[in-house]
């Protein structure tokens, strides 16, 4: 059963490895306001910036941790670093990115992705990104991909701060307050009116330093009528202590266009993975998420779309995969503001070897979105009794022109199934795996091939050891 | 009387977002001057009445409405009337008539138990005194708690069928429940009327085989305000929970439906469902839907269900092939969804009597 892929050999081994930061900037342990003016002046912040993360910070000390979600003990903020800097500028060429990282995104399949796959990449190590590029064609069209420091000074800086936090802003929750205060890194694309880029765009996340926090900010405004597939990806080394990361993703998708939203997220099972994504879709718009979530220690992720233009529509298809320490809190949200908008989603969770899974949701439907339509289907599997699967949606509709459908199941592995592919000569571990990958197949169809082999490879590795 | 003071009822068993308004709800109570509601009981011969409950009894069981409510509620209960089925021969049968007047805080507390292999039906009718209460809308003219505690004994089956027909009321209901082995616990509740209802039920499936059934019918109008939280707790092998839920609402009426599935480790074999089918009415209600399943056994299977909203197409095109107009569609239909809960009651004199109100609507 071997993939003649170049992601065949997909190990946990391949995200355990790191470097040291010997030489890289950093800043003390902790949050104060004089941390928050270290890292603006490193980053040569405009004032407005430094403003933002200074009233952020004072929003994130007044707001209290959630209560409805996984616990945060193990997460101690005065002892995560909130940036470290590599000791290198970024650039458009791999040769000219330092060896320990070059290897390091080399080992995880970027150059090569980006040469076969990609339309452009963006690499980030730790609190900076280091390589940006686009393929010549693409930035021939008009379309910018670049790295959100550079565009905050650009041609496009008015376009930066009209949009950045105001659809998210720091009084969301803690942990976005706690983002306004030390973001760093994260990407920066615009497509223009008409656009469509026909092969997806890249950035990839990498945290290498212990107990440090990521926290990139992606922009994405995709204009009137222009089409683009954005694809994120994230990983970790393993330590023994707690890092964290807390990004915030802004989706601006205007009239008649569509953005797919792609993530496979494979973070280590030290990390608290406390992200926020949230897309604003405009009249007769289109807005695809597909998330796989697999790494971290504690999770919460809950993209959330709001349809305010009329006719506009939702797609979400998620993975979440529980295993061992794991705590994962996923879901959505999606507000229906337009009238005849539409929504739907597909969310699959899978819990094994004592991994937490919670499936949690909310669809709002105002009273504006008249001819509104929705259905949620959620199914979740239990692959033992000592795991753990919870469902918690929320509907709230306010408007009786509505149409809404939601549909949850969960169950277990049949054994009729497992025994007819054993009696198939088929051994019952892979058995097991290839039911859960047919399981998680509503997503991986979805992805680019490239990456539906990594996650399916991801799911084999979770089940490794699942008998006995 | 004394001052109010708030509490909070109906908690969801797991916390979600805060801004969603669903955790929980905040009601009034009042500690002094609280009395029993005028009561009719009319019992089988089977049926024991008894009113020992000691207060260990009270606390054993999980409240659906939560905690505070039976804190509150075990504060100003007078006592508690209990009713016990004990002959597995006869089926036991309980009427209990709830008569109310305006301006009043009430509280009445029962028990409920079928020893093993033992059946009761129960039917409590939540109405006003006089009818010069009129219908006018508005606020609560009285308040009334009422708590119910449920015990169903090995093979043993008790069907409890509580109906609201106050049309001023604010009600606080609360049952909690416990089932053994291959017991049945049958909950049959319509909301006709009222101003505000806040029903709780948390039933525990403690017997290996044990049932959980509970059909929901409401109707809710005029900014009328319905608060609804089931739990059904699944401990036992094998057990089994089917709670449904049909409803209308209609001029700016309010609903929050909370259910929750808790499969418990230790319950393989177990099946849980939830379903809910409510129809909008009107631009100005406010449906909100929590459906919870929650999971720690790996043999079991639960699902759930949702449709809310305007009547489908395909149903609205068949009734207009037939002559029906939409607007006689929506009538017929939202009569239907509570007359199929309202039928499933058994007692044909209140049946006609609830149907033939509900056509004169």
């Amino acid at each position: 059963m071997k993939e003649k892929t170049r992601v065949e050999d997909v190990d946990r081994n391949m995200y355990d490895f790191r470097y040291d930061e010997e030489g890289y900037y950093k800043v003390d342990k902790g949050l104060t306001p004089a941390i928050i003016e270290q890292i603006s002046k490193e980053k040569n912040d405009p004032e407005w910036m430094l403003q933002l993360r200074l009233e952020s910070l004072k929003i994130y000390n007044e707001m209290p941790i959630p209560d409805w979600g996984p616990p945060l003990d193990g997460l101690d903020m005065d002892n995560i670093v909130t940036y470290v800097k590599p000791n290198t500028p970024m650039t458009a060429k791999w040769s000219e990115v330092p060896d320990e990282i070059k290897e390091t995104f080399e080992k995880l399949g970027i150059p090569q992705a980006e040469r076969e796959s990609l339309a452009g990449v963006g690499a980030q190590y730790d609190s900076e990104i280091v390589y940006h590029n686009i393929r010549e064609e693409v930035a021939a069209m008009g379309v910018i991909y670049t790295d959100l420091e550079s565009a905050l000074w650009g041609e496009y800086a008015d376009m930066i701060r009209k949009h950045f936090m105001k659809l998210i802003p720091a009084t969301d929750h803690k942990f976005m307050a706690l983002h306004g205060a030390v973001w760093s890194g994260g990407s920066f694309v615009y497509v223009p009116p008409g656009v469509k880029v026909e092969i997806p765009l890249q950035s990839y996340f990498r945290l290498n330093a212990p107990g440090a926090g990521q926290f990139e900010h992606t922009l994405i405004i995709v204009d009137e009528g222009a089409d683009l597939h954005f694809i994120e990806g994230c990983s970790a080394p393993k330590y023994n202590i707690a890092n964290l990361h807390a990004g915030c993703v802004e989706l601006y998708v205007a009239k008649n266009a569509r953005l797919r939203y792609s993530t496979i997220e494979n973070w280590s099972k030290n990390m608290y993975n406390l992200n926020t994504k949230r897309a604003l879709v405009e009249e007769g718009a289109r807005m695809e998420w597909v998330s796989g979530s697999f790494g971290s220690h504690t999770g919460y992720l809950y993209p959330m779309t709001i349809l305010k233009g009329d006719y506009s529509k939702c797609e979400f298809t998620g993975i979440t995969f529980a295993g061992k320490g794991q705590n994962l809190d996923t879901g959505l949200k999606i507000v229906h503001t337009g009238k005849n908008t539409t929504s739907a989603v597909n969310t699959k969770s899978i819990s094994k070897d004592g991994g937490l899974n919670t499936m949690r949701s909310s669809v709002l439907v105002n009273a504006s979105a008249e001819n509104a339509k929705s259905t949620v289907d959620c199914a979740s599997l239990m692959l033992d009794d000592f795991s753990c699967s919870d469902t918690i949606p929320v509907m709230d509709i306010r408007t009786q022109s509505a149409d809404i459908g939601h549909e949850a199941k969960i169950g277990r592995i049949s054994d009729e199934a497992i025994f007819y592919l054993m009696s198939r000569g088929i051994p019952e571990e892979d058995a097991r795996a290839m039911i859960v990958s047919g399981f998680a197949d509503n997503v991986s169809k979805e992805l680019p091939l490239e990456y539906a082999i990594e996650m399916n490879n991801l799911i084999r590795l979770e089940m490794v050891g699942s008998i006995g | 009387m004394s001052e109010l003071r708030q509490i909070n009822v109906d908690p969801l068993p797991r916390l979600t977002w805060h801004w969603c308004k669903v955790n929980d709800v905040s009601v009034k109570v009042c500690d002094e001057g609280v009395v029993s509601a005028d009561l009719n009981v009319v019992l089988s011969e089977n049926v024991t009445d008894t009113t020992v409950y000691t207060e260990e009894e009270y606390r054993k069981l999980e409240s659906g409405m939560g905690e505070a409510f039976a804190e509150y509620g075990y504060k100003v209960s007078a006592k508690t009337d209990s009713f016990r089925a004990d002959d597995p021969d006869k089926e036991g049968s309980v009427m209990l008539n709830l008569g109310y007047d305006k301006d009043r805080w009430y509280f009445n507390s029962f028990r409920l138990e079928a020893a093993d292999n033992c059946n009761m039906t129960v039917i409590m009718r939540y109405k006003e005194n006089n009818d010069d209460m009129g219908s006018t809308g508005g606020e609560p003219q009285f308040h009334a708690g009422v708590d119910t505690r449920v015990h169903v004994g090995k093979k043993a089956k008790i069907r409890l069928i509580q109906i609201h027909e106050s049309e001023n009321s604010c009600i606080y209901n609360n049952v909690a429940s416990n089932v053994e082995d291959s017991g049945k616990l049958e909950i049959i509740h319509v909301v006709l009327k009222g101003r505000e209802v806040y029903n709780g039920c948390i039933s525990q499936l403690e017997g290996k085989r044990s049932t959980l059934e509970i059909n929901m019918g409401y109707i809710a109008e005029t900014d009328a305000k319905i608060d609804i939280n089931y739990v059904a707790r699944h401990i036992g092998r094998e057990s089994v929970s089917d709670i449904l839920a049909n409803g209308v609402l209609n001029k700016g009426a309010r609903k929050c439906f909370r259910s929750t599935v808790d499969f418990i480790t230790g319950c393989p074999g177990s099946k849980g469902a939830e379903k809910e089918d409510v129809l909008l009415l009107d631009d100005d209600v406010v449906n909100k839907t929590v459906p919870l399943i929650l999971c720690t056994e790996e043999d079991v299977e639960g699902e759930h269900g949702a449709t809310i909203g305007k009547l489908s197409d395909e149903i609205l095109f068949y009734l207009n092939t037939r002559g029906v107009d939409e607007k006689l569609a929506y009538k017929l239909m939202s009569t239907g969804k509570i007359a199929s809960i309202v039928r499933l009651i058994g007692d044909n004199e209140i049946t006609k009597e609830i149907l033939d109100d509900l056509e004169a609507k």
